[in-house]
């Protein structure tokens, strides 16, 4: 049960689905130790990272983890 | 090394003829000796600065953003905050003896009430210090957990609304289905007065009261609005909120050596 200011329409609004802003219906998270990477793959075996979810502030600063940098496990 | 570890004893005191352009305004931020010794020694002992971990933060911050999600799976278009990722994050913490304290920032519209309550009773529970910061909104089910928090701050400008809770998607037509509302709202009203100054009969009229929202029932709170109601403790930002988690570690850490205060 939801309880949210925003109108249940909005939620489930199906032409919203797939908006230009997020295509990341096909999202990957990445595990980095204690902190978990939303990444987008890319071809090439790359993946852009979306969000990092951590509670040490700490790893916000990583210069390798910042949303829009890109990693490769090759 | 010999050579280095003499430099850093004598840089914080002489740092002019090293760097004469440096304004004096800086100063403050430079390192006591001891701890530029500190970090020296560091250095020697595991070789390389890069591969070293980075210190680990005495407090910790929990961002919670979006439509919180639980039973169901929003659409991608959704701003969520899952509750698979909220709560090992709170047991990690709980069991971290390193961690002192939890700053819980809120930027929430609301979302699932079983996952709100579930953080909101996560973060009650936890026997580290933690702080709230509402900034932008903390509405609907974000309020429980606003107000979970030891200590609970509210930015000037952000606003909480409360509001009934309704039902979307289930046909109303039997009795029960009442019941089963009234029972999910009468779980967060017990939570939030019962761990927030503000009375039931007060958060109850604020719920139910109309006129205050155009297309709705219920009332928005506004930074103060929030603190003189009850339901929040202060107004504030990230200074108020830093400075309160730390009087709050001091309070619940017993004094032991230097160690604590470094």
């Amino acid at each position: 049960m939801l309880y949210t200011i925003i109108p249940f329409e909005a939620i489930f609004d199906p032409d919203l689905e797939s908006g230009p802003l997020q295509s990341s219906g096909d999202e990957v998270e990445i595990k980095q130790g204690s902190v978990s990477l939303l990444t987008q793959p890319l071809p090439g075996g790359q993946f852009k990272i979306n969000r990092i979810i951590s509670t040490d502030p700490q790893d916000y600063l990583r210069p390798e983890w910042q949303p829009g940098s890109t990693m490769s496990f090759f | 090394m010999k050579n280095n570890e003499t430099n850093s004893g004598e840089t914080p005191y002489e740092p002019t003829p090293e760097n004469p352009h440096e304004p004096g305004l800086e100063q403050p931020i430079r390192q006591s000796p001891r701890k530029q010794k500190m970090v020296l020694e560091n250095l020697k002992s595991v070789g390389q600065m890069t591969t070293a971990a980075p210190v680990e933060s005495k407090i910790h911050t929990m961002i919670i953003v979006g439509q919180i999600e639980g039973h169901l799976i929003l659409p991608p278009k959704n701003k969520t905050t899952k509750y698979e990722h909220i709560i090992p994050q709170l047991v990690a913490i709980e069991q971290n003896p390193n961690i002192k304290g939890l700053l819980v920032i809120l930027n929430t519209v609301g979302g699932d009430v079983e996952a709100g309550l579930a953080i909101a009773e996560m973060l009650e529970s936890l026997s580290k210090a933690t702080v709230s910061l509402v900034l932008g909104g903390g509405h609907s089910i974000g309020v429980p957990i606003a107000i979970a928090t030891d200590y609970s701050f509210i930015a000037e400008t952000a606003t909480m609304t409360i509001h009934p809770l309704r039902l979307n998607g289930l046909v109303i037509g039997v009795p029960q289905t009442y019941e089963y509302l009234d029972k999910m709202q009468d779980r967060v009203i017990k939570f939030v007065t019962s761990h927030s100054k503000i009375s039931e009969e007060r958060f109850r009229e604020l719920m139910f009261r109309t006129g205050d929202l155009v297309r709705d029932i219920g009332t928005v709170l506004v930074g103060k609005d929030a603190v003189s109601s009850g339901l929040i403790d202060e107004v504030g930002g990230i200074n108020q909120a830093l400075k309160k988690l730390n009087e709050l570690i001091e309070l619940k850490s017993p004094p032991l050596g230097k160690e604590t205060q470094q």
